[in-house]
């Protein structure tokens, strides 16, 4: 009774609840649902709190924040294009530029815009067509009008790489429907001048030929201490060699040809021209045989050029003397096989003259002495027997004997019997020429000091070789290659084509291999005519001595003052004068003592 | 007493916080968006060297450039390896000594 009193009228002074009480449970049972609350919050912060760390410090976006930092281009790209407005951004950054040794920009990208249709927003596919049909180049109404019909399609390209004008009729067109979509497009500023050496890319921009290919990786990496390209190549010098081919190739009527220029010492590939050439931005307008690189996929017999190395050989193994004489009167023939003489001297030859005269009888008699299986060896180290080691993607495999044989060793000796690309010549000439190191060679800027080399020939035999190869020019079957103002030495070749497994009596290679200068090469060039014609102010000839002698002329006065070879005006030359007078009066010599022929010759006399 | 005021200084510390928070992700919003600009700026930029510097190239085309010269006067010719001489040859020449003592003189 009391206790219901208390309860209405007086409150306990202390906030006590008495356990009985009714308030009691009710604050008991919220107490509960209160923890549950204050879980459900602290849950929530918790799952906040961890999203932001996640988001902060590991990645959880779209671009992950490590990956940003190893690959800062991506927030380049991804913020540019967001502010820019562009919804389907392209996914990479624009693949590197290619510059030539003197940093001259060979290729390079620019923004290039592609036109692309949604076809279910195109309301009259027939009017569309033939109107764009109209505005683009290469566009076929007809089978626009089929795409732009598929209803089911939401996207469809209609031409990649629009030129500005082109995007300006497009635009003002003003057909709903239709979006430009930017890429970047490789260009190639120089044109034809590069074209086969610098390969071409697709529309996606990847490597499909040439040095686009054989880098492709390389160029579409970009980090941002990556530079542009630079290659060994002079833009300058292709250009003066390029030209020259060209006048020789009309003034011949001839069907095709190459030129490569090389330094000696580092392997670097200066130039590099094959003709006929294409149009590196539409390369697949002209006929495959256009796209055919000459210098390192044709494999050719390159005829006397070949005699360097034979004659190199003999000297270096001792096996002959300079001044030595050989019997070059008498063509050799062995089996069904008759070795002449294109211009047949009748008389004994010295070691300088066989070379100088070209004679292929004389450089037999030089080959019996060294041997045959040294010969093969010797061409084996020269690299003749497999495809080069060349950065590059267009590579031949040579052709040579498989089984060496008298005769065939005979015929490999001048040139004929082995086929190799002018590439492996250069090599080959260069280690000739420089003191006697075959390196490798490359496309890409060198240093001098990081190119290796093996040794192949003596320095002294180097040296000779030098003075024989000055001999040719000077007095031999290349003196339209002298050049005033400059020591050219070199050796021609002229070698008949194989038609059909017989060598075709009209159509043959005339090239020319020569260093210069002379005395101390630094570059080594070859220039080769493919099917060149004889004309009458060359007395109907189109041999090397004709076609390609004057030609390498023309490209060395052209381009020694642009690659700065000091000129050498100190002619005549009384120490190279002296040089071949003795050769021939030591021949004399031998001749007044009753010749008698040093070489062995076994072969016997069959008729031809 | 000490609980109640901890609990005070935690909501203070919360807002504080909050505020301060939220000024710096507007600072770096601002930072960001400008930063995507300039990023923006500098690529369109080097767009336009890349176009430039192939122009420059074209124009420079060693063949369009022997078409200017065959044009603008046909006795233009390349550089002969004659025209030149090394500086050691120079003493050779004796009208190149007496071009010195010229400019000598004067």
């Amino acid at each position: 009774m009391s206790r219901k009193i208390y309860r209405h009228t007086t409150r306990p002074a202390s906030r006590v609840v008495h356990r009985e009480s009714r308030s009691y449970h009710v604050l008991s049972q919220n107490r509960g649902r209160l923890a549950l609350v204050r879980l459900g919050v602290a849950m929530s912060f918790a799952v906040l709190a961890l999203r932001l760390v996640e988001v902060s410090l590991i990645g959880g976006g779209e671009l992950p924040f490590r990956r940003l930092v190893t690959e800062p281009h991506l927030l380049v790209q991804a913020q540019a294009d967001s502010v820019a407005g562009r919804e389907s951004a392209p996914t990479t950054m624009p693949r590197r530029e290619i510059v030539d040794r003197n940093g001259i920009l060979l290729a390079t990208n620019i923004q290039a815009a592609s036109l692309a249709a949604n076809p279910q927003l195109i309301r009259r596919p027939k009017e569309v067509a033939s109107k764009l049909a109209a505005a683009l180049k290469g566009v076929n109404a007809a089978r626009l009008e089929k795409t732009l019909s598929d209803n089911k399609a939401r996207f469809t390209w209609i031409k990649r790489h629009l030129t500005p004008k082109e995007q300006q009729d497009v635009m003002a067109l003003g057909v709903p429907g239709l979006f430009f979509e930017h890429a970047e497009k490789r260009i190639y500023p120089s044109g034809n001048t590069l074209s086969h050496v610098l390969g071409f890319v697709d529309v996606d921009s990847r490597g499909l030929a040439g040095l686009e290919k054989q880098y492709d990786a390389a160029l579409r990496s970009w980090r941002l201490d990556d530079g542009p390209l630079q290659v060994s190549l002079d833009v300058r010098v292709q250009h003066v060699m390029r030209q020259a081919l060209l006048n020789s190739m009309e003034r011949f009527s001839a069907i095709g040809a190459a030129g490569l220029i090389a330094d000696v010492h580092t392997g670097e590939i200066i130039s590099m021209v094959s003709l006929p050439d294409f149009n590196p931005h539409d390369p697949m307008a002209v006929v495959p045989e256009q796209r055919f690189n000459r210098v390192t996929l044709g494999t050719y017999e390159l005829g006397s050029s070949f005699k360097t190395f034979t004659v190199a050989q003999a000297l270096d193994t001792g096996s002959v003397q300079l001044n030595d004489a050989y019997d070059a009167s008498q063509p050799i023939h062995y089996a069904s096989h008759k070795i002449s003489d294109f211009h047949p001297y009748y008389r004994p030859l010295s070691v300088t003259e066989i070379f100088a005269y070209s004679s292929n009888i004389g450089t037999v008699h030089l080959l019996q002495q060294t041997g045959f299986q040294k010969q093969k060896e010797f061409m084996r180290q020269l690299g003749f027997f497999e495809p080069l080691k060349v950065d590059f993607p267009e590579k031949a495999q040579p052709q040579y004997p498989q089984e060496w044989k008298d005769i065939q060793a005979m015929t490999v000796s001048y040139g004929h019997g082995i086929s190799v690309t002018p590439l492996h010549l250069a090599r080959g000439i260069s280690a000739m020429v420089n003191g006697g190191t075959l390196r490798n060679m490359t496309l890409l800027k060198q240093k001098p000091e990081d190119v290796e080399g093996t040794r192949i020939i003596k320095d002294e035999t180097s040296k000779t070789i030098r003075e024989l190869m000055r001999q040719v020019v000077e007095y031999g079957t290349a003196r339209k290659a002298q050049v005033a103002g400059y020591r050219v030495g070199g050796k021609t070749g002229t070698a008949d084509k194989i038609v059909n497994g017989h060598y075709a009596k009209n159509k043959r290679i005339a090239s020319f291999v020569s260093a210069f200068p002379i005395r101390d090469p630094k570059y080594v060039l070859f220039v080769m005519v493919d099917e060149p014609k004889g004309r009458k102010d060359t007395y109907g000839y189109a041999t090397g001595g004709w076609v390609a002698a004057p030609l390498a002329a023309e490209v060395i006065s052209r381009i020694g003052p642009m690659l700065g070879v000091e000129p050498d005006h100190s002619s005549p030359d009384l120490q190279e004068i002296e040089f071949w007078e003795r050769s021939r009066k030591r021949n004399y010599e031998a001749q007044q003592a009753r010749f008698k022929p040093k070489a062995t010759t076994q072969v016997h006399a069959v008729s031809y | 007493m000490i609980k109640r005021h901890f609990s005070l200084i935690c909501v203070l510390m919360f807002a504080v916080l909050a505020l301060a928070l939220h000024m710096v992700k507007f600072q770096v919003q601002a930072l960001h968006d400008k930063n995507m600009r300039m990023q923006y700026a500098v690529r369109k930029e080097q767009e336009s060297i890349r176009l430039l510097q192939a122009e420059w190239v074209v124009l420079n085309h060693p063949s369009r450039l022997l078409s200017f010269a065959e044009q603008a006067n046909s006795n233009l010719q390349p550089v002969s390896p004659v025209q030149l001489e090394t500086w050691a040859g120079l003493a050779s020449h004796p009208e190149a000594a007496e071009a010195t003592t010229h400019e000598a003189a004067w």
